[in-house]
């Protein structure tokens, strides 16, 4: 609506500051990958780390595992969670209520704790696979490699296609089924035929953030890869391996890993553009009552599939009270591992607490602003800045943690190994879900709202301040409570960019599954998790509805 | 004493693309002026210029001496009612009102006071510490109307406030707007698309068409002696009849076909000769069993109790519609064959274009 003349005003000064922001700290350490990826430790041009990574089987192995592996869990992903997604609409299902918090939680949790859950359960020595053998004298695969990343990622990420097609479902009018019913489209002809259609350019994009997502973890691989390398293992570790010396071969890497994902987030984008169609429901689809077999089957198919992806959870949790003896489980249960816990982590959970907090006053007030700029102001400078906001999409944690090590380990602006610079990597991982949740709530406010402001005299600062920002808090404070929940456990940036000083949660819980300590790994786990279930009421509470869209 | 409002070449433009051009105007101070127009005419647009969200492109905008083009919104000292009304939705209805009396800097117990009486005039001061969520529109346009009056604004600016009321509601609305604007003598502009709504609320109406002010006029001018085609087929319901014109023996003749007139109010040297087009108002018509008249068929009959609609198919196959007052003889049947006459001193008659009404008495007050 915004038709004025590009006069100056306060908006076009924050514009600026965003842009200024943006470019120092994104921009700038992205672009410092891209330039170590083509120089050499004299300083010359050179393409050697990329021929280096396409002469070698080892390595070109490592990105087509890398694809096959997040390629498998996307497409097993997006069946699994639009089947249970429908099914949940279409059918009563009793617990239903339960089962969607249930699977919000299954999303919330590292993929790494459910790698290392899963290694209890069917490694080696895990529960599963030592009872199996004891009973029926069978020796079952071990989950390690390919098959295990796999199990990791599909139980994990089927829940972020639920959400995601749950939400379409929501907006799909009642009439659509009944019109197609009235042409004598039924039952799974009506679903390929009608539903899918509609609701497929969501099933498309919540499939790119499984793909990206896979593509891009890196604690699943390290933990249960077991020499099935994929991009970000051989990204971390070449980078790890090589301090001090020449990291150009893992900034090529990265290169390759930040073109890729670029590649598919273009093509979904324009995919989507082509094939949504704006929906919204009058009256959504009504759950139908089933009986008899049908109702105990649709009831299996949903529970079944919420109580494996739960069941790292509930590993987790019991390992947590069993007695340990140095790195081995022993019999009996008592609260050792959470005594251990406590004292390895108080450092760390104050540590997670002062950093995801002071992430997200900053990305309240900046997710905030930049918000308001890309709803209500169009011009070069906001399109610029709105594709920024965009790029943490796709650049994978490792390598974002990567390129603020590259950016800020030497002067002008020497961070490594502060506070600050895992609150950076914060700050530009999690900004989006605020943005996302602001801009959603400002386009329902009418811009009449601020013009009416103004026709009364306030100014243009005055208006955001006392009408507008108030009218978005609801909008804000739940992508807070959501960046603030995703930062809890974010790892993939962390892991590169810490200090024992600066030593995280999740940092911890990691180091100690790497060393072998389960017990006190569990129960730090389920401290983690707890407080994570504690910020998800939080949210619920704020947004008032128990659901929630990424 | 409130402000005139001059409009002097005002131009819009969006890029390339001119959407006012040359627009000239003055709104007399203290008057209830309308913009009348159909989507798209500009006539938002015009009155977003006024208020300062859309930039003037060419020529100025007064409020009496005080050119506006270049002041910011919030310095132009107007007060708007919105479509949406655009309440503060985290306020309550006296902090909306006090709203623009606290940007001014007013002292607090002036602003108490104002509040107050402004609340007990639009008649809502039962609701002072109400949130607006549950309140009607109705409600919520008192609550707009108060918060833009209070500040005592040099213009008070309205935009379509009434079309997301229902029927009875917007009658209601539309004289209680009338008569706060009347007791505070804001001099006001008021947009909307609704020809019977302008024609009640307003002191005179400017009629917009493609971004062009097609007449400036009294509700009686407008309606009488609409300068234009449009203007005519725009406000109320017109029926536009080919003729032919032509002078003989110092008379001007009016011809349908076999049927004549005489025009005796006719502009002198209008060019009244060759093909016409003559409007005719339903109710400008009467309805005869015999000739003389324009001979049609009665295709369909409505009865509205107080007036009976004939629609009539003529020779040429062209529908009219005329009102007659219900009679309970001489009832007319579906497929009678009747004879028009035409009123001659209500109707008007355009050039072949439609661009100008050629009968005496119209009124155009564009400002030069």
């Amino acid at each position: 609506m915004n038709t004025n003349k590009s006069r100056k005003d306060i908006w076009t000064v924050a514009t600026f500051v965003c842009l200024l922001l943006f470019f120092l700290f994104l921009v700038y350490p992205v672009f410092q990958i891209f330039r170590q990826s083509v120089i050499d430790s004299d300083g010359a041009f050179t393409v050697r780390y990329f021929l280096k990574f396409f002469s070698k089987p080892y390595y070109l192995n490592a990105l087509f595992n890398s694809l096959k592996v997040s390629l498998c869990a996307t497409v097993l992903s997006v069946i699994l969670g639009t089947a249970l997604a429908f099914l949940i609409h279409s059918v009563k299902i009793r617990g239903k209520g339960v089962v969607e918090i249930l699977i919000i939680i299954t999303m919330l949790s590292p993929p790494f704790i459910g790698a290392y859950s899963w290694i209890l359960l069917l490694g080696r020595s895990g529960v599963i696979t030592t009872f199996i053998r004891n009973v029926f004298g069978i020796q079952i695969p071990a989950i390690y490699g390919f098959p295990g990343m796999l199990v990791v990622f599909t139980t994990q990420m089927y829940s972020l296609v639920f959400l995601y097609v749950s939400g379409a479902l929501k907006n799909l009018d009642r009439s659509m089924l009944e019109a197609s019913e009235c042409f004598g489209c039924t039952g799974l002809r009506r679903v390929l035929k009608v539903v899918i259609p509609l609701i497929g350019p969501t099933m498309l994009s919540a499939g790119l953030l499984v793909f990206m997502r896979s593509m891009a973890d890196f604690g699943t691989p390290q933990l249960i890869g077991e020499g099935y390398r994929t991009m970000p293992y051989l990204i971390y570790n070449e980078f790890i391996s090589e301090v001090g010396g020449n990291s150009g071969f893992a900034a090529a890497l990265s290169v390759l890993m930040v073109l890729l994902t670029t590649i598919l987030f273009l093509g979904q984008k324009m995919a989507a553009q082509r094939f949504s169609y704006s929906m919204s429901a009058v009256n959504p689809i009504e759950p139908q009552p089933l009986r008899g077999w049908r109702s105990v089957l649709a009831h299996v198919v949903i529970y079944v599939p919420v109580f494996i992806g739960l069941l790292p959870q509930l590993t987790v949790t019991y390992t947590a009270f069993q007695n340990t003896n140095g790195v081995r489980f022993v019999d009996g249960y008592s609260l050792k591992s959470f005594a251990s816990a406590m004292d390895k982590l108080s450092s760390s959970v104050r540590n997670t607490l002062a950093f995801s907090l002071i992430a997200v006053l900053i990305i309240v007030v900046l997710g905030t602003l930049i918000a308001y700029l890309s709803v209500r102001r169009h011009n070069m400078a906001v399109s610029i800045l709105d594709s920024l906001t965009m790029m943490p999409y796709i650049i994978p944690g490792s390598v974002m943690g990567i390129a603020l090590l590259m950016g800020f380990s030497s002067k002008p602006i020497k961070l490594m190994g502060t506070a600050a610079i895992i609150i950076l990597a914060y700050v530009l991982r999690r900004m989006p879900y605020t943005i996302r949740s602001a801009s959603a709530i400002l386009m329902n406010i009418h811009p009449s709202v601020e013009e009416a402001s103004m026709s009364l005299g306030a100014s243009k600062l005055k208006t955001f301040i006392k009408i507008t920002a108030p009218m978005m808090r609801g909008g804000v404070v739940s992508g807070a409570i959501l960046s603030w929940m995703t930062i809890i456990s974010e790892l993939s940036a962390s892991v590169l960019l810490y200090v024992t000083r600066t030593q995280t949660m999740t940092i911890s819980i990691y180091t100690e599954v790497i060393r072998g300590n389960y017990g006190v790994a569990a129960a730090m786990s389920v401290m983690l998790t707890v407080v994570t279930i504690l910020v998800l009421m939080l949210f619920f509470k704020v947004s008032g509805k128990r659901e929630m869209s990424l | 004493m409130s402000n005139p409002i001059i409009f002097q070449n005002t131009v819009k433009k969006y890029g390339e693309n001119t959407v006012i051009s040359n627009l000239s105007l003055q709104v007399k101070s203290g008057e209830f002026f309308t913009l009348l127009g159909p989507s798209g005419c500009g006539k938002t647009t015009l009155l977003r210029m006024v208020a300062g969200f859309n930039s003037i492109e060419g020529g100025e905008i007064r409020f009496g001496d005080k050119v506006i083009n270049e002041i910011a919104p919030e310095k132009r000292n107007i007060g708007m009612v919105f479509q949406n009304y655009a309440i503060f939705p985290h306020m309550t209805v006296e902090d909306n009102v006090a709203f623009g009396l606290k940007n001014r800097k007013v002292p607090k117990d002036e602003i108490a006071r104002r509040v107050d009486e402004i609340l007990k005039k639009v008649h809502i001061d039962n609701l002072r510490n109400r949130l607006p969520q549950n309140m009607s529109g109705g409600q919520q346009q008192r609550v707009a109307l108060a918060r833009a009056i209070v500040i005592e604004p040099d213009v008070l600016l309205m935009d379509e406030p009434l079309s997301n009321l229902d029927a009875k509601l917007r009658v209601e609305m539309r004289d209680a707007i009338r008569e706060i604007q009347h007791t505070v003598g804001i001099t006001t502009i008021y947009v909307t698309h609704d020809q019977e709504e302008a024609l009640a609320i307003s002191d005179r109406i400017g009629v917009m068409y493609k971004g062009a002010l097609q007449q400036v006029g009294t509700p009686q001018d407008i309606y009488l002696r609409p300068a234009n085609q449009f203007v005519a087929g725009f406000i109320g319901k017109s029926n536009f009849l080919h003729a032919v014109g032509s002078e003989e023996s110092g008379k001007k003749i009016l011809c349908f076909g076999d049927y004549v007139v005489e025009m005796q109010n006719i502009v002198d040297n209008a060019p009244f000769r060759g093909k016409l087009i003559a409007s005719v108002r339903p109710e400008e018509f009467e309805v005869h069993s015999a000739a003389p008249g324009i001979k049609g068929v009665v295709h369909d009959c409505v009865f509205l109790g107080l007036t009976m609609h004939y629609f009539i198919e003529l020779a040429d196959g062209m529908q009219v519609e005329t009102i007659a007052p219900v009679e309970i003889e001489n009832k007319i049947e579906k497929g009678a064959t009747v004879y028009l006459t035409v009123k001659p001193n209500r109707i008007n008659v355009y050039t072949e274009d439609g661009s100008r009404n050629m009968v005496c008495g119209v009124k155009n007050d564009e400002y030069q």
